[in-house]
């Protein structure tokens, strides 16, 4: 297993990604997700060190085509380990995208904030969504810094302004919470979702009934979506991750390939058992 | 017969107050928005919710109560495993210790960023009153708030430089961007001199608002400016090593033990024993095959193939699971809010 993971990563060694309908079915809904000056977008990073693997790509690929939309991002969890992630996703993808163009800037303020982790769950979410003014209910971001101080999330106004909800986790039940309360009379956004590879058949459910309107299916789904990226910005790059990917593709193999022994093995020996038995 | 004792007016009394809380939500949830704004409870909800949030924190306390008690009395009485209580006690303290710490620092750093932010909210500030009638408002004259805005502003943009030329720590593309942004409030706020301050017109409005957008930049970029300078003090080094060196790295590792778990189990304990085992079997190698870089080596259809799977037999089955699981957490809720689930707090007895 250890050979299976190193030898692409060491080697840097990669294979093009499985095609993944809902991931491109995702890019299509945040390419054609109108935002109107004022309008933001809000991503939910509900992940830890835990599922850091599968949900950082994830985010990372979300982020990257909402800056490069140029869409005002406010970033915030329910969980409380996700305070690492907050802060360096959205840094990482900035500076790889100045990298990329370097006569261009995206910096904190303007094209994301942080308002940090906010307890209360369901709770939480659901007096979000009844307040006047999303900007005077977050109050301040994770700097201290009042949220009405920031030109691009100033003036919010309330949840029907928030056009897309992004929700990255490996936690059971949140995206659940995001589904249900994260809704009011004559609004519903479009949710776009990051999972890990164990909880896809539990998204797919909504998925295919229409609450879910994108869905990135582990890493994987992260790999497809930088494909597809790449495809509209040539100079994307999403080397490390398809190495990644890569790495995860070999690593399942190994898996199947000892199901498959496991399997064959006590088969063997029964038939060798028969054979022997009926000739000893 | 049931003796009726303190122990049953205790959970009558708990029974009640869990009725209450969820009543509230309950409420709120059925009743349409056009009574819940009569009643007036709208208006207050975010602070009702608020809280039980603040509620809900508590049990964080509780919990720290109990760990150090219980790990505690075995450390004391030295008890079987009472070394791992140690560790425990010893990472709780430590990590208590130095995130205090950092929150400490981190409220001064806010403080001292606050101080920047004073300008362009009292910018923000003078412009919205504008808008207010005199009649109501009882605030100085705005020639005086807006030399007030000046005097401020120069005098902590002046401190702030001196304080820049001693400062070291943080990085020299944030001390010039930092002062770059000093200089444009500098500008600002000279800017103001220009116009007479009798009353609020649009162009002096304007003036203002410049004010605020660079205030606001400004106190960003200190801000960003002061906590790079922090990240090399010894507080919140210890504080990245011990959360982000430590407790994110184990915290990753206890996971990617689950990687060798899964190994192990392909081999031992993933056998095909019966036609249903086979077809979920099948099911899981066409879903593993489809997600993966080297399926389409077998067949350019593994994802399609995959996908099928998942929209069609998977989602009916998840649908059916998820009803299911959804009906009996609605009793179970229904039962906690009744307090039918409590029998702990009771201790009635019955004869």
């Amino acid at each position: 297993m250890i050979l299976a993971v190193g030898i692409p990563v060491f080697l840097g060694y990669s294979r093009p990604p499985s095609r993944l309908v809902s991931a491109e079915r995702m890019y299509e809904v945040m390419a054609k997700t109108e935002f109107k000056p004022g309008e933001v977008a809000m991503v939910w990073l509900d992940f830890g060190p835990g599922t850091l693997a599968e949900n950082q790509p994830q985010a990372e690929v979300i982020l990257e085509h909402l800056f490069r939309r140029r869409v005002p991002v406010v970033l915030l969890s329910q969980y409380q380990q996700a305070e690492v992630a907050l802060q360096r996703v959205p840094r990482e993808v900035a500076k790889r995208l100045e990298r990329e163009l370097p006569d261009q800037r995206w910096s904190y303020g303007e094209a994301w904030i942080n308002a940090g982790f906010r307890p209360g769950g369901a709770i939480f979410i659901q007096a979000l969504v009844n307040a006047s003014d999303i900007s005077k209910f977050l109050g301040r971001d994770v700097t201290g810094m009042p949220i009405t101080q920031y030109p691009n999330f100033a003036a919010i106004g309330g949840v029907e302004r928030v056009k897309l909800v992004g929700e990255v986790t490996g936690l059971t039940g949140v995206f659940d919470t995001i589904i249900q309360f994260f809704q009011k009379g004559g609004y519903q956004p479009t949710v776009v979702h990051g999972c890990t590879s164990i909880t896809i058949p539990e998204a797919y459910i909504f998925l295919d009934s229409g609450q879910l309107k994108g869905l990135l299916e582990g890493i994987a789904g992260a790999a497809w979506y930088s494909e597809v990226l790449k495809q509209h910005y040539p100079k994307s790059d999403n080397t490390k991750l398809l190495v990644v990917n890569t790495a995860l593709s070999a690593a399942h193999l190994v898996i199947i390939l000892l199901i498959v022994i496991g399997n064959l093995v006590p088969l063997y020996q029964l038939l060798r058992q028969r054979l022997w038995g009926s000739h000893g | 017969m049931v003796t009726i004792n303190s122990s049953d007016q205790r959970a009558r009394l708990i029974g009640i107050f869990t009725f209450l809380g969820g009543i509230y939500f309950f409420l709120y949830f059925v009743l349409p928005e056009s009574a819940i704004s009569f009643i007036g409870v709208k208006d207050r909800h975010e602070a009702i919710s608020n809280g039980f949030i603040v509620i809900g924190a508590m049990a964080i306390g509780l919990g720290l109560f109990n760990l150090v008690s219980a790990h505690g009395t075995r450390i004391v009485f030295k008890k079987i495993g009472w070394v791992y209580s140690l560790a425990l006690i010893t990472g709780l303290v430590c990590m208590l210790g130095v995130t205090s710490a950092q929150w400490l620092q981190s409220l001064a750093l806010s403080a001292e960023q606050q101080r920047s932010q004073i300008i362009s909210e009292f910018a923000q500030r003078i412009i919205d009153d504008a808008d207010k009638t005199t009649a109501t408002l009882t605030v100085p004259a705005l020639q005086v708030r807006v030399d007030a805005l000046k005097l401020y502003g120069f005098e902590h943009l002046s401190v702030l430089e001196t304080k820049l030329l001693g400062q070291r720590g943080a990085s020299s593309l944030l001390q010039h961007e930092l002062q770059k942004n000093i200089a444009t409030v500098r500008e600002k706020l000279a800017q103001l001199d220009a116009v007479s301050w009798g009353e609020l017109s649009p162009g002096s409005a304007t003036l203002l608002k410049e004010v605020v957008t660079s205030g606001a930049k400004f106190s960003v970029a200190r801000g960003a400016y002061l906590r790079e300078a922090a990240a090399t003090t010894t507080v919140q080094q210890l504080y990245t090593l011990l959360y982000e060196g430590f407790f994110n790295q184990l915290g990753s590792a206890m996971f990617a033990l689950l990687g060798v778990y899964i190994a192990a189990a392909a081999y031992r304990a993933f056998r095909i024993r019966s036609v249903e085992s086979a077809l979920m079997m099948a099911a899981a190698l066409i879903v593993m095959l489809g997600q993966i870089s080297f399926g389409r080596m077998i067949s350019d259809d593994m994802p399609a193939l995959r996908q099928w799977l998942l929209e069609v037999p998977n989602s009916a089955a998840f649908r059916a699971i998820r009803l299911g699981a959804g009906v009996a957490g609605l009793m179970l809720a229904i039962r906690m809010w009744l307090s039918i689930e409590s029998r702990s707090f009771s201790a009635g007895k019955k004869r």
